[in-house]
């Protein structure tokens, strides 16, 4: 972490590794200081921080909640539509996400210009940002994702020997789905969650900039502007810890609920 | 059988559809900016005098842009850089992952090697990958801009090349990794045991026993790496550092607009994402046609890995 932001410094020292090795030990000191958490919680604020997390957290509820829907109605579907779902779903996946962001910004507001239907607030402001558009944008893409890494998990769960069993014992299929289908695909899930959060912030950081809402990854990228006397990688620094957050918090919890299982079976 | 008949019918057609428009694009210098009208300065609309940027509808078919070049062209023109550069990338990324993953059979090597892949492969996950290239590439940029009063030729290909670099060394780590741990399941198979037993050699496995499989997955990764470069250059494009170098225009005082030097299609893109809401075309345009290049890139996987897993190999 703290050598990519370091790399910095690389290529403006072309000459040797004095500067760099200096600006690290510099670095190192200043991470740790109080006036660093104070200019850290002043531009938090100033960026509109808290912004990012929630329209990521959203969404991520808004992911799961669909992932469930999509499970619980798996078996309705026919094979042949799930493999053509799935084909068109990977094309979706491919498409860059810049241009799926700049197309429904713009689609948003041609469809305002034609019908002069105001459906969603485009571009918002720092203080009144636009939530709408930006949660659609944010959860499509985990959705797909998901939705294509876990079709052939949820396959075998509704082919396997206990379900199959169990139905023919005459337990009705809501009971199963909740008692075994989620259960047994949690344990998957968990595996990638991380990666959708990651995903996330990469199409975030598209979303902050195009709707001009604010928001942490803003604040990011406008490090890039920090003139090079004011130590602009101890603020990239800062805000990655501060992206990265979440993400290790996700997978201490999951960590502490591998460990609580285990001690219950073992017990 | 039929089905193999029909991936192969459609494996050509589609393959056709890219050649024709490659050859499209390598005719562009020798004869086709003759033909074509790559400039417009002004026009008569409507009985006035009017000036750049033209919508599709004032110039057939793609308008042009704020400075009066026909997007049309610039699409035919850019697309050979697009491409090959995401060709060339992809391929000596696979080249090179091969490579050194065939290196971690022997013991040593690996011991060395892969507790660095996995590291920097987390290292590269963690952060953004937008912002990661826009950290490693936008500090030299800035250096490069610094040092040239106007930007060289021989600057911009060294840029070019430092670009090409990162983005090389950004994909790396995941492939080795996903190529060891192929090789790892291979070897542990009993026919690679086998063909060891009978006196095989490490690399002779590689190359002989594994051939099918790893045909398999090379040529399936080939398609999906080209595809994530070619997402990952309208990254750089996003942040105005363009493949092949970029030339500041002064429009009026104070307005500057960068242009890319290649026109190649992430360029394109990039160089009038701020005028989305004045322009729409000259965004959207190129932007469609690049999501067609990677839907036709798609179906060529589809067909290519559809055909293959029918073909009796072994």
């Amino acid at each position: 972490m703290l050598l990519v932001c370091l790399s910095y410094s690389l290529p403006l020292s072309t000459s040797g590794n004095d500067l760099l090795w200096s600006t690290m030990i510099e670095t190192m000191k200043q991470l740790f200081t109080y006036t660093n958490f104070f200019n850290l919680s002043t531009a938090y604020q100033q960026v509109n921080g808290s912004y990012t997390f929630k329209i990521i957290a959203m969404s991520l509820g808004i992911t799961l909640f669909f992932l469930i829907l999509y499970a619980y109605f798996f078996p309705k579907f026919k094979n042949k539509t799930i493999k053509k779902m799935i084909d068109y779903l990977e094309d979706t996946e491919s498409l860059p996400v810049v241009g799926v962001v700049l197309f429904i910004h713009w689609f948003s507001v041609m469809i305002y210009k034609a019908t002069s239907i105001y459906l969603f607030k485009t571009v918002g402001t720092p203080r009144e940002p636009a939530v709408v558009v930006p949660l659609v944008i944010v959860s499509i893409y985990p959705l797909v994702f998901l939705i294509n890494y876990m079709t052939p998990y949820i396959k075998d769960v509704y082919q396997s020997n206990y379900f199959i069993f169990a139905k023919s014992l005459g337990y009705s299929s809501s009971k199963l789905f909740f008692s075994y289908v989620i259960p047994n695909l949690f344990s998957f899930l968990e595996r990638i969650l991380a990666i959708i959060y990651l995903e996330m912030i990469t199409v975030m950081l598209f979303i902050e900039i195009q709707f001009n809402t604010g928001g942490l990854l803003t604040g990011l990228r406008n490090t890039q502007r920090i003139p090079a006397e004011s130590y602009p990688q101890l603020m990239v620094i800062n805000f990655l810890y501060l992206l990265l957050l979440p993400y290790f918090i996700m997978s201490m919890l999951i960590k502490l609920i591998h460990v609580i299982i285990t001690s219950k079976i073992s017990q | 059988m039929s089905e193999q008949k029909r991936n192969k019918k459609i494996l050509w057609i589609l393959c056709s559809i890219l050649f024709s428009f490659l050859l499209l694009s390598f005719l562009y210098e020798p004869v086709l900016s003759d033909l074509f009208t790559i400039r417009v300065n002004k026009a008569v609309i409507d009985g006035q005098l009017a000036y750049p940027p033209f919508s599709p509808l004032e110039v057939r078919p793609f308008g042009t842009d704020i400075l009066g070049f026909t997007i049309f062209a610039k699409i035919i023109q850019g697309f050979k850089y697009t491409f090959l550069i995401g060709l060339f990338l992809s391929v000596f990324q696979i080249l090179i992952s091969l490579l050194l993953s065939s290196l971690t059979i022997y013991k040593p090597v690996k011991a060395v090697l892969m507790p660095m892949i996995s590291y920097f492969d987390k290292l590269f996950t963690l952060v953004p990958k937008p912002f990661l290239l826009l950290l490693v590439i936008g500090p030299y940029y800035q250096a490069m801009l610094f040092n040239a009063e106007d930007v060289q030729p021989a600057v911009n290909l060294i840029f070019l090349f430092i670009q090409l670099l990162v983005l090389f060394l950004v994909g790396l780590p995941s492939l080795v990794k996903l190529y060891h741990n192929e090789l790892a399941y291979l070897l542990r198979q009993d026919f690679a045991d086998a063909s060891q037993n009978l006196g095989r050699s490490n690399f002779g496995l590689i190359r002989y026993s594994f051939r099918p499989q790893l045909l398999i997955l090379t040529s399936n990764l080939l398609i999906k790496v080209l595809i994530q470069n070619l997402s990952l250059f309208i990254y750089l494009a996003y942040f105005n550092l363009y493949l092949g170098g970029s030339l500041v225009m002064k429009i009026d005082v104070g307005i500057h607009y960068t242009v890319t030097l290649s026109n190649e299609w992430s360029g394109l893109i990039g160089q009038s994402i701020n005028r989305l809401a004045s322009t729409p075309w000259t965004v959207l345009i190129p932007l469609i046609f690049y999501s067609g290049l990677i839907l036709l890139l798609n179906a060529i996987k589809r067909a290519l890995v559809g055909g293959m897993k029918n073909q009796r190999l072994y």
